[in-house]
Order: structure tokens, then C-alpha cells, then sequence
């Protein structure tokens, strides 16, 4: 992040720029992708679990709804690569689970970086229907090897080297003698010659692949750090809270150019959220216009003081979603608890991740509403798992309301972020994959109840923001669970 | 060993990347357990058992032989590079190079294996009484043609216009030549190295036509070719034919100067095999190779669109100076061959 102070009130000054992390989906450190949809006439989840690097293979699961007992289904799938559907491998059956019969899974080989296209196909008796999937491959950044296994390969490497040395050594000083009298003088010469060369050999072969390794690792650090970038601009500077704000995000390419893909997602062009550090106890959710390629321009008021970070999620016109960050300074001024007008999404106020909401099944969104979880109950989270994540606003005596509004295109919104804020996801009831809706058609109204399908993708501390509209107004519950 | 990473690379090529259970990986487990299974036990033996006291190395206060030692060394530097090699696909990728540093690592224990395997055997032969000389001989013959195939395969697998690249020449200068030489030393026969060299490319043709019996299909994407069984693997090099002749120069040369005699060796190796890999290439990749028994029209891997490519050789200054060093490392390799050749000859324990 680079920095410069305000050197007049009318110029346009740089406030933060950082380069942005490849990222999935309009997601940060969350690559796996949940659908909940019906393909044909089964409701079903859609799950990818995707691979720690690419070349790799993702892991595609179905989970059909409300399978039967007595119900025949087959399930198909077909992975489409970036290069087109001519180069497509023949349908692969999705082999069912042993223990449940609505669970299927099958293996998705990710060859080549891109957007791959994966289309799954459920046969049955009650009809058949299609969906598909977008999966985002993209160069990951190198992880380090691990304690335990590069202590372990050092100790192997070690062990090598000292038997090599006693090899060697034995080779030259005693292999050729038949008996098992002591060498003479020249067999242990020849036998620390051996031992030397022996040595010497090793030694440039490991120092060969050592060097090997970096350039290969430096190439790929390189190419996995191609993704957007985002620059951000205060056009009225300086950033003071209680005093609106015009922001503009420059984003440019993987070529370095300003973004021309960009696309409405869910009619907005850029959602952008922002959250205070360290505290997380504001959160804010606007919608920048697109003035120009690769410019979201978006006024708004900063609550409070801090450092914000933002996350701005992008739809290309390929399908790809992607998510873009950057930091905001914002320094004293008039700070103020009351939701201010010109954003669109909402403000928390004191709701501190110091524990105070841990485990707690209810929020106070205002207006003597409360966001719950579904039947008040918290439910038990696992990093790595499945979880249909519930709630419902409803009035102070738990009953749920009625009148929901459509709010961003959907029923309701999930903001998740870790504590550390190194994993971020937004997520709509249809899943995590942009653009795609669920068919209100045979109903006027909007379910009462919000359901997420999504999986914790690490343990930790998380907060969850929920957002419903009702009356032209967001309420946006806050509640913190612990992922194990 | 040889079958096991022969009808690896295959699966890669022809179905892509699956689990650690596959037939092939199961041969090459099955390989590694019997051969650590036997030189264990040659350890065991020299160290606790009935040959406790005889003749032996010593390596970490076990006793054995050069054979089960130098075996046992390279199934541990396997170990490590299969470690490594899991590490590497989970961070970088599947296959995402082919010349990585494990895969160079493995290739380089794979070799060591091959070799290790040799001197049990040689061991054994050096001693042994002359009515088992010819079948010890042959013995050491197809295990011999073992580490030349494994040289090759790894720079040869990718096309057959592969072998007209500046890089083949080099490498295959600094490598293969210590094979050729060093059989015919130890053997002391001229046509050693041509034989070893037959017998690669017999088992080479054999796996070839059996690989291609069997049904497979690609499933990774993008697929570019739809070739409905196992790819082969390339049609050997036609190896015996400079084998053959650098066997002649070295035979003919005994008595001349050590200097000149591998100079010349590496001369002869380098003009022949060139010249040989030379019109084989341009059968392979013509109308003539494009059949079941050449398999010179097959793809490198299904998902990629064609062969890998290469810097092919043209007359120009960097081809010569790189054929001038060839020619070099070519008798720095004939000569390696020789001398280890000699002392294999003297090992006894």
C-alpha cells in the first residue's frame, strides 16, 4: 500500500492503493463455489470444491433435495475448458454415494488456467434438466511447505548425504577386496576419493534443483500476481468522518489496462462493502457507478474514524466474478450512529468482534425488528463442510415477517468475513456464483426465511452480515460464530 | 519398474492425471516393495543373519553389498521425491511442467535404481562359477537396456522430431555414451553396448503394440485428439546402430592414447546417432510412421494441441558450438564408462 497526504482540497489525491490478490468469484480466500438450485425438476445444491493449485482437480458435488427412496436418478457431468466445447472430455458419470443416494460426486480435472464451463445433468424419473456451473482457474500463489514436512525432507536429505558418503566410501576403499582383512593405505585413499566425488556429485545436484525450484517458484509468484488491481481516489479530500466522500476506483486488468469486461451484476456494476479494521463494527455497502472503463465512481458518508477495507465485487462480461480490495483512511471529524441516506446498504454501529455477539442466535436490526437464525439455534460449523445457512427477520415476539423486498436482485445477503480479515465472501441464496436467480414464478411473494448455501473454507472467528429489505428499508443483522 | 513408469507415462498421456491406486502406480509400488523386500533382506543377512561375517560394506552399521546398498539408497531418494512431488502438485500444480525438480529428482533415483539393480548382479557375476556366465550375461544385458531406456524416455517422450533438438544432442551426449561404453568395458565384448541396445528397443516395440490393446479415453479437457486406447510410448531410438559403432572405435582404438580414443568414441557416437535419430525422425513424423507399429502420428498428451516444441538443430553457429561441446562431453562420458566399467569388474562384495 503507498500513501500520499492531501496537498489541496480540489486535487485529486491517491488515498490507497493495493494490489489485489487473485481472487474467485467475488471472493477472498473462499474458492469454492455452492449453488442451491433446481436443475430440472430437482431442487439440488451444487457444490465445487476446487484444488489448492491449477493444474488440478476440483471435486463436483450434487446433493439432490428431495430424492425419494424409490426414485432412479443418474447424474452426468461434462467439463467444458476455456479452450471451447470441441475440446470437452465425453459426459462422466457421477458416482453416487454408498451411504446416501442423493449425494453424487465426481472429479473435475482443471488443466489449464481459465473459465471453465461445468454442465451437470440430472436424469430421472421425474424428468431431466441441466444446469451449469462457471469455475474460475486460476494461478494460485505458492504456499510455504510445511513445518513438519520440510523438517522431514531436510532430515531426509541429510540422511542421503551421510549414507551416500559411507557408500562411496565403501565402494572405492573395500567393494573390490574378497577377504575381510583391513584396506591398505591406498584402499582408504581410494575410498576418500570416492567419498569426495561422491559428495561433490550431491551437492550440485541438490544445489541444481534448489535453484531450479526458486526460478520456477519466482515464475509462478509472478504470473499468480496478474490479477486486478485497484487504485483509489478521493476527489474531496480529506476522508473525515460525517463528510461525504467522492470515491472513485480506478481497476484495471490482468494486462495493466483499465477494466473494460465489466458487467451489471444484479443491475450494479460494482458492490462494494466496506468493513472498519480491527474492529469490524461498521459496515457499509455501497454501489459505485461506472463512469468509465475501469472507473466506479460512487459519494458516500464514512461513519467513524478508522481504516476501512474495501472489497469491490466485479462481473465480467465472460461470467467470471472477481473481487477487487483496497484501504481507506479515514481520519476525525463529526462521527454519527445514524444510518446515512446516501448509502445504500446499511451501517452497524459498536457491533465489535470482541465476543459480545458470539454464539448469539438473535440481532436487533431497529424498528423492534430482530434477525434470527432459524429457530434461534446456532448450528454447528465446520471448516471444509456443507452448511444451509438460515435466517429470518421477524418481529419482537419471533414471529417471522412477512413482506420482504427484493434488495440487490435478492431475497436477502450474506457477508461473511474472518476475524483476520483474510477471508471475505458475499453470498446470495442462489450461492456464490453471480447472476444467477431463483424463479419467483407461482408466488408474489418472497420467502420469509433467507437460506445461504456455503462452507467455512477455514476455521476461525467469522462475522456474518445479513441484509432483507422491508419497507424500502435494509436491515442488516450482525452475529459472529465460531468455525471449528 | 521399467513396465510401471512406461504405462504411467501412458495413463497421463492417454486419460490424465488419476489416483494414487492406478494399475501403473500399483506396478511401481509393487516394483519398489519387492526390490527394497530383496536388498533388505541381503542387508539383514550380511548384518544378523547367515552371511553375518563375510565380505561386506558397511553403511550406518549394516552390512551388505555394493548392489543392495546403492538399491536401497535410491528407493530412499524415491521416497524423498515422492514426498517432494505430492508438495509440489498441491502448490504449483498437476503435471503443470514435466521437468520439474522432483520429477528430476525421481528420474535421477529411477536411474540410480537401475544401476543399483546392475551391480547386484554384477557382484554375483564376478564371482560366479563360468557355467552361469551366459545366463549372467544376459541377465546384465536386459538390465542394462533397463537404465538406457530410462534415459531416454525422459527426453525422447515428447515427439519424434524431439531428437533433432540441440538440447537432445547435449544431453544425450553427456548421458548415453557412459551407457554404450561402460557395458562394453565390463563385458569386454565390442557388441555389448549394441545388444543392451537391441534389447531396449525390442521391449520398447513390445510394450508399444500391447499398450495400444487397451481402452481408455481422455478425461481431462481440453482434449484435443480422441485416440480410443493407451498411447504408446515412442518408437525407440535405434540405439544399437551407434552402439555398434562406438563399440568398433573402442576396440579398434585400444591401444592408442586414452585422450583420442574417447575423443574419437564421442565423434563417432555423436555423428552416428545424429544421423540415425536424423532419418528416423523424418520417418516417424512422415505418412510412413502414422500406423500402430511407429506410432510416430501420436500426440504428446491428449490435452495438449500437438507435440512439444523444440529448438530443432540448423547449420549455424550456436548448432556448431554446441556440437563442438557435445563431442566433448561424449568422451568425458565414454571415458566415465570405461572407468566405471573397469572397477564394476572388480567388485566382489
Amino acid at each position: 500500500m503507498t500513501a500520499t497526504r492531501p496537498t489541496g482540497p480540489r486535487r485529486l489525491i491517491v488515498v490507497a492503493i493495493l494490489g489485489c490478490a487473485a481472487l474467485s468469484l467475488g471472493h477472498v480466500n473462499s474458492p469454492h463455489i455452492f449453488i442451491e438450485e433446481p436443475v430440472g425438476p430437482y431442487p439440488a445444491v451444487v457444490l465445487v470444491h476446487m484444488p489448492p493449485a491449477i493444474p488440478g482437480e476440483a471435486e463436483l458435488q450434487v446433493r439432490l433435495q428431495d430424492l425419494r427412496p424409490d426414485e432412479t436418478v443418474d447424474v452426468v457431468t461434462r467439463q467444458i475448458p476455456p479452450q471451447g466445447e470441441a475440446h470437452a472430455p465425453d459426459w462422466m458419470v457421477a458416482e453416487p454415494s454408498p451411504v446416501d443416494p442423493s449425494f453424487f460426486s465426481a472429479p473435475v480435472p482443471l488443466m489449464v488456467h481459465g473459465l471453465w464451463q461445468v454442465e451437470v445433468a440430472v436424469r430421472g424419473t421425474r424428468g431431466e434438466g441441466t444446469t451449469t456451473v462457471p469455475i474460475a482457474a486460476r494461478m494460485a500463489r505458492p504456499r510455504s511447505m510445511a513445518v513438519l514436512l520440510s523438517g522431514g525432507l531436510a532430515a531426509l536429505i541429510l540422511l542421503l548425504a551421510v549414507t551416500l558418503i559411507q557408500i562411496m566410501r565403501d565402494l572405492g576403499r573395500d567393494a573390490h577386496r574378497a577377504t575381510i582383512e583391513s584396506p591398505q593405505q591406498r584402499d582408504i585413499r581410494r575410498g576418500r576419493r570416492f567419498a569426495v566425488a561422491g559428495l561433490l556429485g550431491y551437492a550440485l545436484f541438490i544445489g541444481f534443483i534448489a535453484v531450479a525450484w526458486r526460478d520456477f517458484d519466482g515464475w509462478t509468484r509472478f504470473m499468480a500476481a496478474r490479477s486486478l488491481t485497484c487504485e483509489l481516489t478521493v476527489a474531496n479530500p480529506p476522508a473525515t468522518a460525517g463528510r461525504p466522500l467522492e470515491l472513485t476506483l480506478h481497476v484495471n486488468g490482468r494486462n495493466g489496462r483499465p477494466l473494460k469486461r465489466a458487467v451489471a451484476d444484479h443491475g450494479k456494476m460494482m458492490h462494494l462493502i466496506m468493513v472498519d479494521r480491527p474492529d469490524a463494527g461498521h459496515l457499509l455497502h455501497v454501489h459505485p457507478e461506472a463512469s468509465s472503463p475501469g472507473e466506479f465512481k460512487v459519494r458516500f458518508t464514512p461513519p467513524a474514524q478508522g481504516s476501512y477495507l474495501l472489497f469491490g465485487d466485479l462481473l465480467l462480461d465472460s461470467g467470471e466474478g472477481d473481487t477487487v480490495t483496497a484501504s481507506l483512511e479515514v481520519g476525525p471529524g463529526a462521527p454519527s450512529d445514524e444510518i446515512a441516506s446516501d448509502v445504500d446498504g446499511s451501517v452497524v454501529l459498536h457491533a465489535l468482534l470482541d465476543g459480545e455477539h458470539l454464539g448469539r442466535p438473535t440481532s436487533d436490526v431497529g424498528d423492534g425488528l430482530v434477525m434470527q437464525w432459524v429457530d434461534g439455534i446456532v448450528p454447528d460449523l465446520k471448516a471444509g463442510g456443507f452448511d444451509r445457512l438460515e435466517f429470518e427477520l421477524t418481529d419482537g415476539a419471533g414471529r417471522p415477517m412477512d413482506g420482504i423486498e427484493l434488495y440487490d436482485g435478492v431475497a436477502a445477503l450474506l457477508l461473511i468475513l474472518r476475524e483476520d480479515f483474510e477471508v471475505f465472501a458475499r453470498v446470495l441464496p442462489t450461492g456464490t456464483v453471480a447472476e444467477r436467480r431463483i424463479s419467483t414464478e407461482g408466488s408474489d411473494r418472497l420467502p420469509r426465511t433467507a437460506s445461504f448455501p456455503y462452507g467455512f473454507p477455514q476455521a476461525g472467528l467469522y462475522r456474518l452480515w445479513v441484509q432483507m429489505k422491508r419497507d424500502g428499508r435494509v436491515y442488516t443483522g450482525v452475529f459472529d460464530v465460531r468455525v471449528s | 519398474m521399467i513396465v510401471g513408469w512406461n504405462w504411467d507415462i501412458s495413463w497421463h498421456r492417454s486419460i490424465g492425471r488419476d489416483t494414487v491406486w492406478t494399475p501403473a502406480h500399483v506396478a511401481i509400488y509393487s516394483a519398489l516393495a519387492i526390490a527394497f523386500a530383496y536388498n533388505a533382506a541381503l542387508v539383514l543377512g550380511h548384518t544378523f543373519g547367515a552371511r553375518k561375517g563375510e565380505p561386506a560394506l558397511r553403511v550406518l552399521g549394516f552390512a551388505g553389498t555394493a548392489g543392495a546398498f546403492i538399491t536401497l539408497w535410491a528407493i530412499l531418494l524415491q521416497f524423498a521425491a515422492i514426498l517432494f512431488d505430492n508438495w509440489w502438485h498441491d502448490v504449483y500444480g498437476l503435471d503443470v511442467i514435466v521437468f520439474s525438480p522432483p520429477h528430476y529428482t525421481l528420474s535421477v533415483a529411477i536411474a540410480v535404481f537401475h544401476f543399483g539393480q546392475f551391480v547386484v548382479v554384477a557382484s554375483y557375476a564376478n564371482t560366479a562359477p563360468p557355467e552361469q556366465s551366459v545366463a549372467l550375461r544376459r541377465t546384465l544385458l536386459v538390465l542394462w537396456s533397463f537404465l538406457i531406456g530410462h534415459q531416454l524416455i525422459t527426453d525422447y517422450t515428447w515427439g519424434p522430431m524431439q531428437v533433432r533438438s540441440v538440447l537432445f544432442m547435449a544431453t544425450s551426449a553427456l548421458f548415453v555414451p557412459f551407457s554404450l561404453v561402460m557395458i562394453v568395458e565390463y563385458l569386454r565384448s565390442r557388441w555389448a553396448g549394441a545388444q543392451a541396445a537391441l534389447i531396449y528397443a525390442l521391449w520398447c516395440v513390445l510394450l508399444m503394440q500391447i499398450f495400444q490393446l487397451f481402452p481408455a479415453s481422455p478425461q481431462f479437457g481440453p482434449v484435443y485428439h480422441h485416440i480410443p486406447f493407451l498411447l504408446p510410448p515412442p518408437f525407440p531410438l535405434l540405439l544399437f546402430i551407434p552402439a555398434a559403432a562406438v563399440g568398433a572405435v573402442l576396440y579398434r582404438m585400444r591401444s592408442g592414447p586414452s585422450w583420442a580414443r574417447h575423443l574419437l568414441v564421442g565423434l563417432t557416437f555423436l555423428v552416428v546417432f545424429t544421423s540415425v535419430n536424423w532419418a528416423t525422425s523424418a520417418l516417424m513424423a512422415g505418412p510412413w510412421g502414422d500406423n500402430r507399429f511407429f506410432a510416430g502420428g501420436y500426440p504428446s498428451f491428449v490435452y495438449t494441441p500437438g507435440y512439444r516444441v523444440v529448438t530443432l538443430m540448423a547449420l549455424d553457429g550456436r548448432t556448431v558450438a554446441l556440437a563442438v561441446l557435445s563431442v566433448g562431453l561424449a568422451a568425458l562420458s565414454s571415458w566415465s564408462g570405461v572407468a566405471v566399467g573397469r572397477w564394476l569388474r572388480r567388485i566382489v562384495r
